[in-house]
C-alpha cells in the first residue's frame, strides 16, 4: 500500500472498527473519526512534501492493480484497473481534502443523535472524496464519484434541517442527472481509446487524454467528425460531462439544489458540500472535460466563460438579497466558483493557476464561513441576519474570525483569495491577446463580481456586528451567545492562518501546482486547437 | 440432465415426506435435494451435452442458469421456515409445486427443441398458477390466480402458434435446424418469429403484455411474488434469449427494430407507474416490469455477451429482490400491510433490516459497488457496443426514475418516524439469508469479474 | 372433397363466432363442442387421423364433458347474476372491449398477410422430404408411426410432460380440496 491507497482506504478501515464497536463507547467514535483525519492530514503532508515539484508534468505516487477483466467474445476484453495517481492539480486538491476533514471532523462535535450511522457515513463519504482526487481510471473515478453521493444523501436526509428529505433527494438526483448519462459517455470513451501496449480498449484516462491512442473511425474519435443524433459526437461527449460537473460546481442554471442542500445540511456537512464537493465539479471539469476533449472546450470556451460571468454575477446578487446567513454564503459560493469557471475557460497559464487557487482558498474560506454560521446556529438555532445586531461587542473573538474570513473571500490582499481572484482576471484579460478566446469586458464583469462579494459581506457585517447590541432572543441569546470554545478555536485559527499564509506566499501552492499547469494548458490548447480545424464543425459557438 | 431428474424427483419425494407427515423434514430434504441438483450441474460444465435426440443441450449456458434458478429457489426456501404453515396445513404441496415450477424452469433454460421450450414453460406456469391462488380462502390471491391463468392461457396460444408457423416455415423444432434452415426471409417466419415473440412477452411481462403483473403479484403471497420476480423472470428470459440466440439470430435485422420498441415501452410503462404506487409489493412488481425491458436491451444486442449480460443481470436482479420482497414480508407482517408508510422507521427498529432493504433497493436501482449496477452497466454496455445510443439514452432515463421511486422507501425507514413502531423479530433462516444476499450483493458489486466471466 | 373441406371449416367458424359472441354459458359450450368436432375432421384432411381420433376423445369427449359437468354444478344464481351484470349496456362494441378487438384484428392482418405472402408449394424443406420420399400418402399406419416417433425422438418430452402432469394433479386436488379439511 503506498500513501495514496492508504489516504483512501484509511477510513474505511476505522469505519469497520466503528461499525464493529458497539454503542456504549459511542463517544469514542468522534475521536476515531478525529483521529482518522488527522492521520490523513498527516498523510497529506508527507504527499506534500515528497511531491517531486519541480520535476515533470507527469502523475507521482502511481499505482496500478487490475480490477474488473472480462472476456467480452466479440466486443474484446474489458479492462478496469485499480489505477491511481497525483500531479500538480490534484495534489493541491487532496491536500486541501485532508485539512477539511479535519475541519468537519471537528464540527462533527454537534451530532447528537444516532452516532454510530453519522460517524460511519462521514468516514465512508471521507474515502471516496479522496479517491475521486486520485482515481486515474475512468471507471474507478466513477465508482468513487457515485460512493460519495450515497452517503451524502443520507447525512443530509438524516441529520439535515426541516425539509431535509426535499432537500437530500434533490441534491442526489440533481448529480445523479448528470452522472448516468456521463457514464454513457465513459462507454463511448471505452470503445474509443485502446491502451498503446496492450492494443485492449481501456478506461485509463491517461491513454483518453492522448488523442494518438483513439481508434481511428471510433465515435469520440478526434480525427473524423461522428455525429450521434445529428450532433458532432465529440461535442455532445464534451457537453454531457460537462453539464454533469457543472452541476456540482455548480454553475447557475444548474444551481438549484445548493442553497437548498446548505441550508437544510448539519454544519458539518456544509463545510464538505462547500469545501471539497464544489470542487471536485471543478477538478472534473479541467482534468476530464478538458483533458480528453481539448478541442470541445476550445470550441465550447466563449460559452463556458459566459456561464462563469453569469455565476459571479448572478451569485453574487442572490447574496446580496439573502436574510438567511447561511443561504448568503452559499450564493456567495455559487459566486465564487464562477471565477474557476472562468479561468479555465480563458486556456492561460495565469487563469488556470488562479482557478486552481481559487478552488483550494475557497475550500479553505468556506470551510471557514460554514464553520463561523454553525457556531452562530449551534448556539441560538437562529441565523436570520435581522435577529441579530452589535455581535462585535459580544463576541469579540468570533467576530475577529468573521472579519478575517469576510475580508479574506472578497478579496483583500494579503489572503489567498486576492491573489486567485486576481491571476484568474488577468488569465481572462491576457485571453483576448494571447488566444482570443474569451473577450475583456469578461475579465470587467468578473471585477464587477468582487465588488458586489465586498457589497455583501460589509453590508452583513455592519448589520449582523456593528451597533448597538440588540438580539431578537434578548436576555437569553446573550446567555447563551458565548465567545467561542476552544475546539472552535482548534478548527479556525488554522484555517485563517492557511489562507494568510497562501495570500502571503502564494510561492507554497505555485510550485505544487505550476509546472504541471504550464504545461497541461499549453498541451490542450495546442493539441486542441489542431483538431478544431482538422475537424471543422460548421459553425463555430461564439456570439 | 442430471440436476433435472433431481429436481423432479425431489417433488415427488416431497409429496410422499407430506403424505407421512414429516413435515419437519421437507426443508432439509428439500435443501439437500437442490444442493444435489446444483451440484450435479456443475458437474456438467464444459461438456456440452446433448440428450435425447438433441431435445436438450448442456452447454454452459444452461448449466449456469439452472444452477442460478437453483441456487435461488434455495434463497426462497431459506426464506419460507413457518411461512407456508401460516397459509395451510398442507406444506408439502407448497413445496412440491415450487420444486416443479423450477423443473421447469431448467427444462426452459437449457432446451434444444422447441417442443422442450413449450413443455418447460407450460410445467412452470401451471406450477405457478396453483401457488398463486394457494391461499384459498382469500379472493386476492383466488383473483390473482385465476387471472395469471388466463393470461398465461392466452400467452401460450400465442406461443403454439409460433412455434407451428415456425415448424411450417423451417420443417423443424430443432433449434440448430431452425436456424441453419434458411428461411429467414418467409413470412411464415417472420409471423412465427413475432407470434412467439408475444407469448414469450406475456411470460415475462414485456409491455404492452404486462397488465397482469401488478394484479397477480399483488394477489398473490409474498414469497410467491418473490418466486415469480426471481426464478420465473430468470427462466423466462434465459429461454426468451436462449431461443433468439441460437434460432433467429440470424434474422436479428427483422426482429430487433420489434424488440426495441417492446423495451422502450417496458422501460417506460413500468418506471412511470411505479412511481405512482404507494405500496411497496405493487411498487416491486412494477419494477420488475421495468427490469424486462433492461433485460430486453441486452437481447437486442445478440451475441456472446448477451448472455453474459443477461446472467450477470438477472443474478443481481434475483439477489436484489429476495431481500426487498423478503423484508417487504416481515413488515408487512409485523404492521399489517405493505404501505410506504409501513416501512417508517424502520432504521431505528430494526437496522439490519433497513441496511439490507436499502442494499437491494441500490442494487435494483444501479448504484454503484452494488451488483445491480455493474449488471446495468454491462447491458448498457453491450447495447452501445451494438449501437443502440438512443435506446441506452432512455433506458437511462428511466434508471433517473427508478432511482426517484426506490428512495421512496430509504426515505421512509430512515427519514421519517414511527413513534409506535416495534422492533420485528426476524427467525434464522431470514437472518442468514438476508446475510447472504447483503454479501453476495457486495462481493459481486465489488469485483463484478466473478460473475461476469463465467459465460 | 374440397366442398366438404368448406362446410366443415364454415361449420366450425360460424360456431366458433357464436361461442366468442355467445351470452349464454350452456349453449357456448355446445357450440364449442361443434367446433372441436368439426376440427377433427380438418384433421382427417390433413391425414392425420390419429389426431383427430384424440381429438374427439379428449376435446369432444372429455373436455367438454367436464365443462358441462361443471356447468351443472354451478350455482345458477350466481350466472345469472354473471348474465345480467354483462347485459347491461351495448352490446358488442364495449369502450373495455377495445384492445381486444385490436388485438384479434392485429393478429388476422398477420396471419392474412402470411397467406397471402407465402409460396406454399415452393417451400425448402418440402422438396427436400418429397425428394427423400419422407412423406405421407394416406395409406400408412399413423398410429405406428406417432407411438414410435414418441418412444424414440421425442421420448423425454413424452417424459417431461409426466412431470407436467403431476404438477396439474397435485394442483388441482389441493384447489379442489374441501374447505373443511382446512
Amino acid at each position: 500500500m503506498s500513501w495514496i491507497s492508504t489516504i483512501i482506504f484509511l477510513p474505511v478501515v476505522f469505519l469497520v472498527i466503528i461499525l464493529l464497536l458497539p454503542s456504549r463507547f459511542r463517544e469514542w467514535y468522534r475521536y476515531i473519526t478525529l483521529g482518522t483525519a488527522i492521520l490523513q492530514a498527516g498523510i497529506a503532508c508527507i504527499i506534500y512534501l515528497r511531491f517531486d515539484q519541480a520535476g515533470s508534468d507527469g502523475f507521482q505516487f502511481l499505482e496500478k492493480v487490475p480490477w474488473i477483466h472480462l472476456s467480452l467474445g466479440n466486443l474484446g476484453r474489458l479492462e478496469i484497473d485499480y489505477f491511481l495517481g497525483v500531479d500538480g492539480l490534484s495534489a493541491p486538491l487532496l491536500i486541501l481534502s485532508a485539512v477539511v476533514m479535519v475541519a468537519a471532523a471537528i464540527s462533527s462535535w454537534e451530532i447528537k443523535e444516532n452516532m454510530k450511522g453519522y460517524f460511519a457515513l462521514f468516514l465512508l463519504m471521507d474515502a471516496a472524496i479522496m479517491g475521486v482526487f486520485c482515481a486515474l481510471d475512468f471507471f474507478l473515478f466513477y465508482v468513487f464519484y457515485e460512493l460519495m453521493l450515497l452517503p451524502l444523501y443520507f447525512l443530509i436526509g438524516m441529520w439535515g434541517g426541516p425539509r431535509r428529505e426535499y432537500a437530500a433527494l434533490k441534491f442526489f438526483l440533481y448529480t445523479l442527472f448528470g452522472s448516468v448519462f456521463m457514464l454513457l459517455v465513459i462507454v463511448g470513451l471505452y470503445f474509443s481509446v485502446t491502451d498503446p501496449v496492450s492494443g485492449a480498449y481501456t478506461f485509463n484516462m491517461l491513454h483518453m487524454m492522448d488523442a494518438a491512442n483513439f481508434v481511428p473511425g471510433a465515435v469520440f474519435s478526434p480525427e473524423v467528425v461522428q455525429t450521434i443524433l445529428g450532433v458532432p459526437a465529440r461535442l455532445l461527449g464534451f457537453a454531457v460531462i460537462f453539464i454533469a460537473f457543472a452541476i456540482k460546481v455548480p454553475v447557475v442554471p444548474l444551481h438549484t439544489w445548493l442553497p437548498d442542500a446548505h441550508v437544510e445540511a448539519p454544519t458539518p456537512i456544509s463545510i464538505i458540500l462547500a469545501g471539497l464537493l464544489l470542487k471536485i465539479g471543478g477538478y472534473g471539469i479541467l482534468r476530464i472535460c478538458f483533458g480528453i476533449f481539448p478541442d470541445s472546450a476550445l470550441y465550447f470556451s466563449w460559452f463556458i466563460g459566459m456561464l462563469g460571468v453569469i455565476s459571479i454575477l448572478y451569485g453574487a446578487l442572490n447574496a446580496l438579497a439573502m436574510k438567511d446567513l447561511k443561504k448568503l454564503i452559499a450564493y456567495s459560493s455559487v459566486s465564487h466558483m464562477g471565477f474557476v469557471l472562468l479561468g479555465f475557460a480563458s486556456f492561460t497559464t495565469e487563469g488556470t493557476s488562479g482557478a486552481l487557487l481559487q478552488m483550494v482558498s475557497h475550500g479553505i474560506l468556506s470551510t471557514m464561513l460554514f464553520f463561523l454560521v454553525g457556531v452562530l446556529y449551534n448556539r441560538v438555532h437562529d441565523r436570520f441576519i435581522p435577529n441579530f445586531r452589535g455581535l462585535a461587542s459580544h463576541m469579540p473573538h468570533y467576530t475577529a474570525f468573521v472579519m478575517v474570513a469576510f475580508f479574506a473571500s472578497l478579496g483583500l490582499p494579503g489572503f489567498s483569495a486576492f491573489i486567485a481572484e486576481a491571476f484568474t482576471l488577468i488569465g481572462t484579460f491576457n485571453s483576448q491577446s494571447v488566444n482570443g478566446l474569451l473577450p475583456r469586458w469578461m475579465a470587467i464583469a468578473g471585477s464587477l463580481g468582487i465588488l458586489l462579494s465586498a457589497a455583501y459581506f460589509l453590508w452583513t457585517l455592519q448589520r449582523m456586528f456593528f451597533g448597538t447590541t440588540r438580539f431578537r432572543g434578548g436576555e437569553a441569546w446573550s446567555k447563551q451567545l458565548i465567545d467561542l470554545r476552544p475546539h472552535e478555536w482548534a478548527v479556525l485559527l488554522p484555517m485563517a492562518l492557511l489562507t494568510l499564509m497562501l495570500g502571503i506566499f502564494p510561492s507554497l501552492f505555485f510550485d505544487l501546482s505550476n509546472s504541471a499547469l504550464a504545461n497541461m494548458v499549453q498541451e490542450l490548447f495546442e493539441t486542441g486547437k489542431r483538431h478544431l480545424d482538422s475537424l471543422q464543425y460548421t459553425n463555430n459557438l461564439r456570439f | 440432465m442430471t440436476s433435472l431428474i433431481i429436481v423432479s424427483v425431489l417433488a415427488v419425494a416431497v409429496l410422499y415426506l407430506g403424505l407421512f407427515k414429516y413435515k419437519t423434514a421437507l426443508l432439509p430434504v428439500s435443501v439437500t435435494g437442490l444442493l444435489a441438483a446444483a451440484a450435479m450441474a456443475a458437474m456438467d460444465w464444459d461438456l456440452e451435452k446433448m440428450y435425447f435426440s438433441e431435445m436438450m443441450l448442456f452447454d454452459n449456458y444452461a448449466v449456469a442458469f439452472s444452477i442460478l434458478l437453483i441456487l435461488t429457489t434455495l434463497l426462497i426456501f431459506g426464506l419460507s421456515r413457518n411461512y407456508f404453515e401460516k397459509i395451510s396445513n398442507n406444506v408439502a404441496e407448497y413445496y412440491a409445486l415450487m420444486l416443479f415450477a423450477l423443473a421447469g424452469g431448467v427444462v426452459m433454460v437449457s432446451f434444444h427443441n422447441l417442443a422442450m421450450l413449450f413443455i418447460g414453460i407450460e410445467i412452470l406456469s401451471i406450477s405457478l398458477y396453483v401457488l398463486a391462488g394457494i391461499r384459498r380462502k382469500d379472493p386476492a390471491s383466488n383473483e390473482a390466480s385465476l387471472k395469471y391463468f388466463l393470461m398465461g392461457a392466452f400467452a401460450t396460444g400465442f406461443l403454439l402458434f409460433g412455434t407451428a408457423l415456425i415448424y411450417g416455415a423451417t420443417g423443424s423444432f430443432n433449434l440448430a435446424a431452425i436456424a441453419s434452415s434458411g428461411a429467414f426471409e418467409s413470412a411464415l417466419f417472420r409471423a412465427g418469429v413475432l407470434l412467439m415473440m408475444v407469448g414469450l412477452s406475456f411470460k415475462v411481462s414485456v409491455a404492452p403484455f404486462h397488465t397482469w403483473t401488478p394484479d397477480v403479484y399483488e394477489g398473490s403471497p409474498g414469497l410467491i411474488a418473490m418466486f415469480m420476480a426471481t426464478v420465473v423472470k430468470t427462466a423466462g428470459f434465459a429461454a426468451f434469449l436462449r431461443l433468439f440466440l441460437m434460432a433467429f439470430a440470424e434474422a436479428s435485422a427483422f426482429w430487433a427494430i420489434t424488440v426495441a420498441i417492446l423495451c422502450i415501452l417496458t422501460l417506460f410503462a413500468g418506471n412511470i407507474t411505479a412511481v405512482f404506487q404507494d405500496r411497496f409489493k405493487r411498487l416491486l412488481a412494477w419494477s420488475s416490469v421495468s427490469h424486462a425491458g433492461y433485460l430486453l436491451l441486452a437481447i437486442l444486442a445478440v451475441g456472446f455477451s448477451a448472455s453474459s449480460a443477461v446472467l450477470v443481470y438477472t443474478i443481481a436482479y434475483s439477489l436484489a429482490s429476495v431481500a426487498a420482497f423478503g423484508i417487504m414480508i416481515l413488515v408487512s407482517r409485523a404492521r399489517g400491510n405493505d404501505h410506504l408508510d409501513s416501512f417508517n422507521g424502520l432504521a431505528r427498529t430494526n437496522p439490519f433490516l433497513a441496511f439490507t432493504l436499502t442494499l437491494a433497493v441500490c442494487s435494483l436501482a444501479g448504484i454503484p459497488l452494488t451488483a445491480g449496477f455493474f449488471g446495468k452497466f454491462y447491458v448498457f454496455k453491450v447495447a452501445l457496443a451494438q449501437g443502440y445510443t438512443w435506446l441506452v439514452v432512455l433506458a437511462v432515463i428511466n434508471a433517473m426514475i427508478g432511482i426517484y421511486y426506490y428512495f421512496k422507501v430509504i426515505i421512509a425507514m430512515y427519514m421519517k418516524e414511527n413513534a409506535n413502531a416495534v422492533a420485528i423479530q426476524l427467525n434464522p433462516g431470514f437472518r442468514l439469508v438476508l446475510s447472504i444476499v447483503v454479501f453476495l450483493i457486495f462481493l459481486f458489486g465489488i469485483f463484478p469479474g466473478l460473475i461476469a466471466n463465467i459465460l | 372433397m374440397t366442398a366438404i373441406f368448406y362446410i366443415l371449416a364454415g361449420i366450425m367458424l360460424a360456431a366458433a363466432c357464436y361461442v366468442a359472441v355467445s351470452r349464454d354459458i350452456a349453449r357456448a359450450v355446445f357450440c364449442f363442442f361443434g367446433v372441436l368436432f368439426a376440427m377433427a375432421g380438418l384433421y382427417i384432411f390433413a391425414l392425420a387421423d390419429f389426431v383427430a381420433v384424440t381429438q374427439i376423445l379428449v376435446y369432444a369427449g372429455g373436455v367438454v364433458v367436464l365443462m358441462i359437468f361443471a356447468l351443472m354444478l354451478t350455482d345458477k344464481q350466481l350466472l345469472e347474476n354473471i348474465r345480467r351484470g354483462e347485459s347491461s349496456g351495448p352490446r358488442l362494441f364495449r369502450a373495455r372491449a377495445l384492445p381486444s378487438i385490436l388485438l384479434a384484428l392485429a393478429v388476422f392482418a398477420v396471419l392474412l398477410q402470411v397467406i397471402t405472402a407465402v409460396d406454399w408449394g415452393n417451400m425448402a424443406w418440402r422438396h427436400e422430404a418429397v425428394a427423400a420420399g419422407n412423406r405421407i400418402t394416406g395409406h400408412e399406419n399413423m398410429v405406428e408411426n406417432v407411438g414410435v416417433n414418441l418412444m424414440t425422438r421425442y421420448l423425454l418430452p413424452f417424459e417431461v410432460i409426466s412431470v407436467f402432469l403431476l404438477a396439474a394433479l397435485i394442483g388441482a386436488a389441493y384447489l379442489a380440496r374441501g374447505r373443511t379439511n382446512n
